[in-house]
């Protein structure tokens, strides 16, 4: 399968598309970094007014490691939409083309085919989120330097020492990784249902969208189906910067994204295998 | 001794809901056979080719390709054919000479530089090699498409209607290239295609199908016969010449006229003595072919059942 996984690598990154996410990354990131380093001070004094009344803080707040954390934030909803871009593609865009034929007539099998792709856009997603954390944590660094992090929720305020940070946003990043992988497995799934390239994106965009509303919702019914949604967990990286670290959502969450991964990818080699190739 | 079967399919057929695709075809190619599967569009061709390569399931009947069960031993026939079904696809962002390394990547092998050079010079595109395939002509892309059949140096070659949309030029390059796959590299080919005339030149067994079921299957030689061909012919004056066949015994073959050509239902044997006899009565005789359109052979072979059914 190795041989397989490499050449969907390959064609996945001489696609011009491809890059389209690394680019309006780094223009949103800087965009941000922009924004903060212009008129950060007074976008801070906004949030921490009603924190000053009750303590002093003193030291430099708008540093690279707060300037990563908003940037995540930001984000949540945008990169489930670039990952799409590609991983919508997988299936349906052979299929567009007709190179479908063509795989499917080589000496390989369907579930070959659907495992090589799910790989290479495992490796394009996590190339992304490494991207990101390159740009928005590193050259944040950079740029505003080191400091402590303060993380304001509607339960708590938490200030992270600044030598405490780092693990915390790897283990973001591999949460923010497991997460887009959903929506990796989701959007080929749905590639692997149709013979068109646009449908599965859009419709992959639709669902986060929808089940992202519903999740904010808080009615009764909602609150029965929304640990079930993975867009509820899909936001569980936050967790990472909580004091104390709270393992048991933690894992809750990633189990439910893990069973995702697993329901979505076995759906894609039962339909798959089975599918006529009639385009 | 007969030679090997190659492609053996028993009591095939495909259903989609209540549309019978295919039905009950039976279907035999041997070894070094370039093999015409003939019949007009929507007879079931395409989708008896899919099936044979994999890319549909059958709704019942057999499939066995190199004497092996096709469902059980797929990946094994799949190395040892190369094929374009309905059209050449590639990865137009890539050039034709990575395209032809992915495909046989994807086929089981590291194919060499040298080989992918070979074989674009083999199909005519040398100096094309690097130029991404979006920049290729649908003819280009067809013979890139024979190339890729061949780049695991494949025992059975399997196309679906390899000339359509092609110009003249690359109808008669595509014909040369099939017949160069039998002569030179001793391939056994299955050529689907609605034109009798094309399957005539190139084929040495055929099978037409109609409906999704086999009508005939043979020898190219023994089914067309020479005996009965509609014979055109372009002259300088039809209506004077047009007196001269009524005053002599070719009235009774003469079948239809229109402004510039006549033709005439006779054998191959006749077309000499009827172009001497135009000539010798200073008829201007511009070209003489002989015609046979699938629908004709159709209308023929439904002829012969009627007959045989009537009596």
């Amino acid at each position: 399968m190795w041989p397989l996984a490499k050449i969907e690598l390959y064609k996945i990154f001489r696609r011009g598309r491809s890059y389209i996410g690394f680019v309006a990354l780094a223009v949103i990131v800087a965009v941000i970094q922009l924004a903060l380093y212009v008129d950060g001070a007074n976008y801070v004094q906004f949030f921490i007014q009603q924190l000053e009344q009750s303590f002093n803080i003193q030291g430099k707040i708008i540093n690279g490691n707060l300037v990563a954390y908003i940037i995540l934030q930001t984000l949540v909803i945008q990169m489930p939409l670039l990952v799409a871009l590609v991983t919508g593609d997988l299936l349906s865009g052979e299929a567009a083309t007709g190179t479908i034929r063509l795989l499917a007539t080589k000496p390989i099998s369907r579930s070959n085919v659907v495992y090589a792709k799910f790989f290479a856009g495992s490796v394009y997603t996590l190339a992304l989120v490494i991207w990101l954390g390159i740009i928005s944590l590193l050259i944040g660094l950079m740029i505003f330097g080191r400091g402590d992090l303060i993380v304001l929720n509607s339960e708590q305020v938490s200030i992270l020492r600044a030598e405490d940070t780092l693990w915390r946003f790897g283990g973001a990043m591999m949460i923010a990784f497991l997460s887009l992988t959903v929506i990796t497995t989701f959007s080929m799934m749905l590639s692997a249902f149709t013979d068109n390239s646009i449908g599965p994106i859009v419709a992959t965009i639709a669902v986060v969208i929808i089940f992202t509303i519903i999740g904010t919702m808080e009615f009764p019914l909602f609150e029965k189906t929304n640990p079930f949604l993975f867009t509820t967990h899909m936001i569980v990286w936050r967790s990472m910067f909580a004091e104390p670290l709270p393992l048991n959502q933690l894992l809750i969450s990633v189990s439910v994204l893990t069973g995702h991964i697993i329901i979505f990818l076995g759906i894609t080699l039962y339909y798959f295998n089975r599918k006529d190739i009639l385009n | 001794m007969s030679a090997e079967s190659i492609i053996r399919l028993q009591h095939l057929s495909k259903h989609f809901g209540n549309f019978e695709a295919v039905n009950d075809l039976n279907l035999e190619v041997k070894s070094g056979d370039v093999f015409g599967f003939l019949g007009p569009n929507g007879a079931g061709k395409s989708t008896t080719i899919r099936m044979m390569l994999s890319l549909i399931k059958p709704t019942a009947g057999n499939i066995f390709i190199f004497g092996k069960n096709l469902f059980e031993s797929r990946s094994k026939i799949l190395k040892r054919i190369g094929c374009i079904v309905e059209k050449p696809d590639f990865y137009l962002y890539l050039s034709a000479e990575k395209n032809l390394e992915l495909f046989g990547k994807l086929s089981g092998i590291i194919p060499s530089k040298n080989k992918i050079a070979e074989l674009i010079e083999l199909v005519g595109l040398k100096g094309r090699a690097k130029d991404k395939v979006k920049t290729y002509s649908h003819g280009m892309k067809q013979r890139l498409g024979l190339a890729q059949t061949l780049i695991h140096d494949p025992e059975l070659i399997i196309v679906d209607e390899p000339t359509t949309g092609l110009d003249p030029q690359g109808i008669i390059d595509v014909r040369q290239l099939i017949l160069r796959l039998k002569n030179d590299f001793r391939k056994t080919v299955l050529l689907s295609s609605h034109q009798l005339n094309e399957v005539e030149q190139i084929a040495t067994r055929m099978a037409i199908i109609n409906k999704g079921k086999t009508i005939v299957q043979g020898e190219v030689s023994e089914l067309l016969s020479t005996s009965d061909l509609i014979v055109s012919v372009e002259v300088g004056n039809v209506e004077g010449t047009k007196q001269l066949i009524q005053n002599s015994s070719w009235i009774s073959k003469l079948k239809l006229t229109d402004n510039s050509h006549m033709d005439f239902n006779i054998s191959k044997e006749e077309i000499s003595a009827l172009t001497k006899f135009l000539v010798e009565r200073d008829v201007r005789v511009f070209s003489v072919h002989y015609k046979r359109t699938l629908e004709d052979y159709f209308l023929k072979l439904t002829n012969q059942q009627n007959l045989l059914t009537n009596r």
